[in-house]
């Protein structure tokens, strides 16, 4: 059994960490571009290395990593779990993280202050990579705000523009509630159980009190109810789920595309993760013996957020002549297939299955097409000098890779066979059609809503390929240039990993199909931190 | 009857306090404009989920004691009158740890407030729409 291994979660949080305090010293003595980037693409790498190649090992070994933060077993001190699930997100945060860390390194090269955009790029990136890990409630919430601070920096890095740091002034306040909404529910669940280590909690849904903290001091069933409607509202927020998407259109134009390249990919889908991993395997929604009060009206209120979300996201698309906000509003309706998704997996049995697979799936492809998207306006807005698509008619004559690139991605997104994220809609689609076969005829409706929201998605989509490849260039496009290869490398990488991943859809499906059985399967959680538990019970 | 109600509106009185301050707080962050004034109500809700986690020390122990053992060898009786009457020390880390968290998040957003001022000459959010949503 190779121990190194066991220390790969934490090492490769501790690495960016490193350098995010390397960089600050650093810059009392140089003020070199490169030398910052150079610390920042190194620790991001190690890590994302040290991610995958951990992601291999549970893979290939079907066992997952525990780490046991100083020796203080799980109802005492902060665990880090590792199974599938949080493999394959965790090798996404570091897929994106690489990629948006060599993207910056030409997009950034006319902004001043780069050592504090990668003092911001690694915290926000191991947060992010915390919080897949975590199996401490608490533990989550202090992540939550590594991530939501270095985050509204990060969205206000060009603090010269005003709507840059407006933007982030929303999204600062709106998210402050939104973690302190999260900090009120483990509060609640804390008086309620005495416990908020995530394995100690599942054993007392599971009706064992062995542990040191004991039987729940309240009634499990209240508690469970209150805390479930708190994370659903809590990381509703904090991943734009509609009726709490407004903030995001304005944030990711004005941030960055860089940094929107990361939230698409990485942030959201993480805090999606967390949704699901504190439904199923938390509290265990899928499974039939939960003590879940209400489970209907959660699957019910899940729908309707998602088919919400994917209704305004795809209508508002054609609203929008701005290509980030285009964009942005493209993600309000991914995730919500996302949440449908995940709403589907509280319905217990082979359709949970299906649901969690599609969200994952989701989750995955839409992130690494998302980014590459955002990527592609960050290449359009620095040659074309404006975010405005109708100023950038005809632009794949000026810039023929850039702008075919993000017409594949265009491609992609509406969910045509050629790149991964038509398995995720096709699983998606397939699950709800089989819960209107097996439960009730209403899921046709919400097959229905969401076939429009794809249709809709489409047209929006399709007219942007018109305006980019048909209409005749405009005057501030043909003084446009191809974008350097630099800028241009992490895009195709992207694309390049969606299409293979469309050509080997057993090992996508095996993976995220291994990742969602790990999402549902309570047992092997416990079971995987039982022996330290044991360990402070005397006998 | 009088009498229990009285020890039940004591015993919950902290709860219902601090609900109605987590309520304000909630009301001042949609209804008020100014800036400073969302971030006050921000720091204010912090204040009351701490509060109410530091309140829930207390909840299993009838006569509460500090988590202080002055015995140097406690026999194991001594063990099981302290544990059982002792405060849950936990909720204080928490809470310390939360305080740390809420000045960091009150710093960078009184930072931003600080640019938006720079930038728009004012700190009412209504005045300063220039993104639509």
């Amino acid at each position: 059994m190779p121990t190194l291994i066991y220390h790969f979660p934490v090492l490769s949080m501790v690495i960016p960490l490193v350098g995010a305090f390397i960089i600050p010293l650093l810059s009392t003595v140089t003020s070199d571009r490169r030398v910052f980037a150079g610390i920042a693409l190194t620790t991001i790498s190690i890590s994302a290395l040290l991610v995958w190649s951990m992601a291999a090992y549970v893979f290939t070994t079907s066992k997952p990593i525990v780490y046991i933060m100083g020796g203080f077993p799980p109802p005492v001190g902060i665990t880090y779990y590792v199974d599938e699930a949080s493999a394959l997100m965790a090798s996404l945060v570091g897929f994106v993280g690489v990629l948006v860390v060599i993207y910056t390194l030409k997009y950034l090269e006319e902004d001043y202050g780069v050592n504090w955009f990668y003092i911001l790029m690694q915290t926000a990136y191991l947060a992010l990579l915390g919080l897949t890990y975590t199996a401490d409630l608490f533990h989550m919430f202090v992540l939550f705000e590594v991530t939501c601070i270095s985050t509204y920096m990060l969205v206000a890095f060009r603090k010269d523009k005003p709507i840059s740091v407006e933007a982030a002034t929303k999204y600062a306040l709106i998210s402050v509630f939104g973690t302190g909404l999260y900090y009120f529910g483990v509060w609640y669940l804390y008086n309620t159980f005495g416990t908020l280590s995530m394995p100690d909690l599942v054993l007392k849904l599971m009706g064992q009190y062995w542990t040191p903290t004991g039987a729940p001091l309240g009634d499990p069933r209240i508690g469970i109810t209150v805390f479930v409607l708190t994370i659903i509202v809590a990381l509703g927020i904090l991943s734009a789920t509609a009726p709490f998407h407004w903030w995001l259109p304005d944030v990711y134009t004005a941030a960055p595309a860089a940094v929107a390249a990361l939230f698409s990919g990485a942030k959201d889908g993480v805090m999606l993760y967390l949704m699901m991993r504190i439904l199923f395997t938390l509290l265990g929604a899928g499974s039939e013996h939960a003590i879940l009060p209400f489970s209907n009206a959660i699957l019910g209120l899940l729908l309707m957020m998602g088919l919400l979300s994917a209704l305004l996201g795809s209508l508002f698309m054609l609203a929008q002549t701005d290509v980030k906000r285009f964009i942005s509003w493209c993600t309000i309706n991914h995730v919500g297939l996302i949440v449908v998704g995940i709403g589907l997996g509280l319905t217990k049995g082979f359709l949970a299955l299906g649901g969690v697979l599609a969200a994952v799936l989701h989750i995955l492809n839409h992130g690494i097409i998302k980014s590459e998207l955002f990527m592609c306006t960050g290449c359009f807005t620095k040659q074309v000098g404006t975010q405005d698509m109708m100023e950038m008619k005809g632009i794949i004559k000026a810039m023929p890779v850039t702008a075919s690139f993000f017409l594949l991605g265009c491609i992609a997104l509406i969910g045509i066979p050629g790149f991964a994220v038509f398995w995720d809609k096709f699983v998606l689609l397939a699950t709800i059609l089989d819960a209107a076969n097996r439960l009730s005829p209403i899921y046709l409706g919400v097959l229905f809503v969401l076939v429009i929201t794809m249709a809709i998605e489409a047209f929006a989509y399709l007219r942007v390929i018109q305006w980019f490849v048909v209409s005749e260039p405009t005057e501030k496009v043909k003084k446009a240039r191809e974008s350097s290869p630099v800028m241009i490398i992490p895009i195709t990488i992207m694309i390049a990993v969606s299409a293979l991943l469309f050509l080997m859809p057993s090992l996508l499906l095996g993976l995220a199909s291994k990742a969602a059985s790990a999402l549902l399967n309570q047992e092997r959680y416990v079971a995987a931190m039982e022996y330290y538990m044991k360990l402070l019970v005397h006998h | 009857m009088a009498q229990t109600l009285a020890t039940i509106i004591l015993q919950h009185y902290p709860y219902a306090v601090l609900f109605v301050m987590f309520a304000i707080s909630l009301w001042g962050l949609i209804f008020k404009p100014n800036i400073i004034k969302k971030i006050l109500c921000l720091a204010f809700m912090f204040d009351a989920i701490n509060t109410l986690y530091a309140l829930s020390c207390w909840r299993w122990a009838k006569y509460p004691l500090p988590a202080i053992l002055t015995d140097l060898h406690p026999t194991p009786e001594e063990l099981k009158v302290f544990a059982s009457s002792a405060v849950d020390p936990l909720p204080q880390a928490l809470v310390l740890t939360a305080v740390v968290i809420g000045a960091a998040t009150t710093a960078a957003l009184l930072a931003l407030a600080v640019m938006i001022y720079r930038h728009y000459g004012t700190l009412e959010m209504s005045e300063i729409r220039k993104l639509k949503g």
